[in-house]
């Protein structure tokens, strides 16, 4: 008998790691745009040598009997093919030159079917493969969120549907840690004496949160620069988007924001890690009216080299009672650059907006 | 072979499982249930997550 796997996975190389773990050493196909249209996960099959589906969720203590040892033999029936489209294809090969034009693809697709929950599903796993990749554009991230959040009112059964805006929301909707397991899969990697599979995107914060009953409540940290001081910069260093991933549950005034920060690379601005991480303050010296968060100050640190240029990422919990329409909330970062090689290197305040839902 | 566009799959008991061909997840090959046609398959769709 043949194992074989299919993964519902944003990101294959954290599967990677997970059957390195796990020693699964059967072939293990990529599935990111749920083509297979499962609802749920795990979901097994036993399909005998004909190619022909005889047992779903087959119970291991008859399985011997009932798949292994039994005779089938073929029907006549077609296999239906499942043709998957040349955009998503693309998106697929994670190459950069056709994301874009794979992408602008399955938006036009998503546009002249807006009541396909799985294009908006879709879309929003191509939006995020390009926020994951070089050529990430400003609001990828969001538009990701966004697409899966219109999938999930389409239908909101689709638990792997709702597991990927999960993955990146707020802790109060979390149903568990759901990479909490990479850093003992590391350890047993590492203890076998074997390398752990490098992961491509990083894992943020929410991804590794437990579920949380109440919003965590700040601490009072002291403001790194109340009286603003520290020049600012205005794109010329560093570049920032945002996104907001709301309760999936509809729960109002819950929300995981994630800040995202690059170099500007038309200037050819870098890091510089040797004066000291980034410092990320939330809100001036208040908070604005209803609004909390779990944490005002952020530290997000670089590689051990001097100079880096990889996008900082960071989130951290809101919680709104009681705020107005369009409210927002205000920050900023404080960090280290340098333009070009041997070029100046400088100290500058980066601030940004937030809209609130 | 019955070509669909239908981007669901339905792997009904007593059918031929569809053709579906993806990635493997290290991404050096495509692969699809039919390429495993004179083997028993147990066939486990998952997550790390």
């Amino acid at each position: 008998m043949q194992l074989v796997g299919i993964t519902q996975e944003q990101h294959p190389e954290r599967c990677r790691l997970f059957a390195q773990w796990k020693e699964m050493e059967w072939p293990i196909l990529w599935d990111p745009f749920n083509l297979t249209g499962s609802q749920a996960v795990p979901n097994f099959t036993a399909i005998d040598e004909f190619g022909v589906v005889r047992i779903q969720r087959p119970d291991p203590a008859a399985f011997q009997d009932e798949f292994l040892t039994a005779e089938f033999s073929p029907v006549e029936a077609e296999r239906p093919v499942i043709e998957v489209s040349g955009d998503l294809r693309d998106l697929m090969s994670r190459e950069p030159d056709k994301l874009g034009p794979a992408l602008a693809k399955l938006e036009a697709r998503a546009l002249e079917a807006p009541q396909s929950g799985a294009l908006q599903f879709q879309l929003g796993v191509g939006y995020r493969m390009r926020f994951d990749s070089e050529r990430a554009e400003p609001g990828d991230f969001q538009a990701a969120l966004d697409a899966w959040g219109r999938a999930l009112e389409i239908d909101p059964n689709q638990y792997i549907w709702r597991r990927r805006i999960q993955q990146f929301g707020p802790r109060l909707d979390k149903p568990y840690p759901f990479y909490g397991w990479i850093a003992e899969a590391r350890e047993a990697i590492r203890a076998r004496g074997a390398e752990p599979q490098e992961l491509v995107a990083g894992l943020t914060g929410s991804e590794l949160a437990s579920p949380g009953r109440e919003a965590a409540r700040a601490e009072d940290p002291v403001q790194p620069d109340a009286k603003g001081r520290i020049r600012r910069d205005e794109g010329e260093f560093a570049l920032v988007d945002s996104a907001v991933a709301l309760d999936t549950q509809g729960r109002e005034g819950v929300a995981r924001v994630h800040l995202a920060f690059r170099p500007n690379h038309l200037n050819k601005a870098h890091w510089n890690n040797e004066a000291g991480p980034m410092r990320v303050w939330l809100g001036e010296a208040e908070l604005p009216p209803g609004v909390s968060v779990d944490r005002r100050l952020l530290v997000i640190s670089g590689p051990a080299e001097a100079v880096s240029s990889e996008r900082r990422e960071v989130d951290f919990e809101v919680q709104l009672s009681g705020t107005r329409p369009g409210t927002s909330l205000t920050g900023y970062a404080l960090f280290y650059a340098c333009e070009d090689v041997d070029g100046i290197c400088v100290y500058r305040r980066r601030d940004f907006e937030i809209a609130l839902p | 072979m019955i070509a669909t566009t239908l981007l669901f799959l339905q792997a009904q008991v007593g059918r031929p499982f569809p053709d579906l061909r993806l990635p493997t997840i290290d991404g050096s090959r495509e692969l699809s249930i039919t390429d495993f046609e004179g083997s028993r398959v147990l066939l486990v769709e998952f997550a790390s997550w």
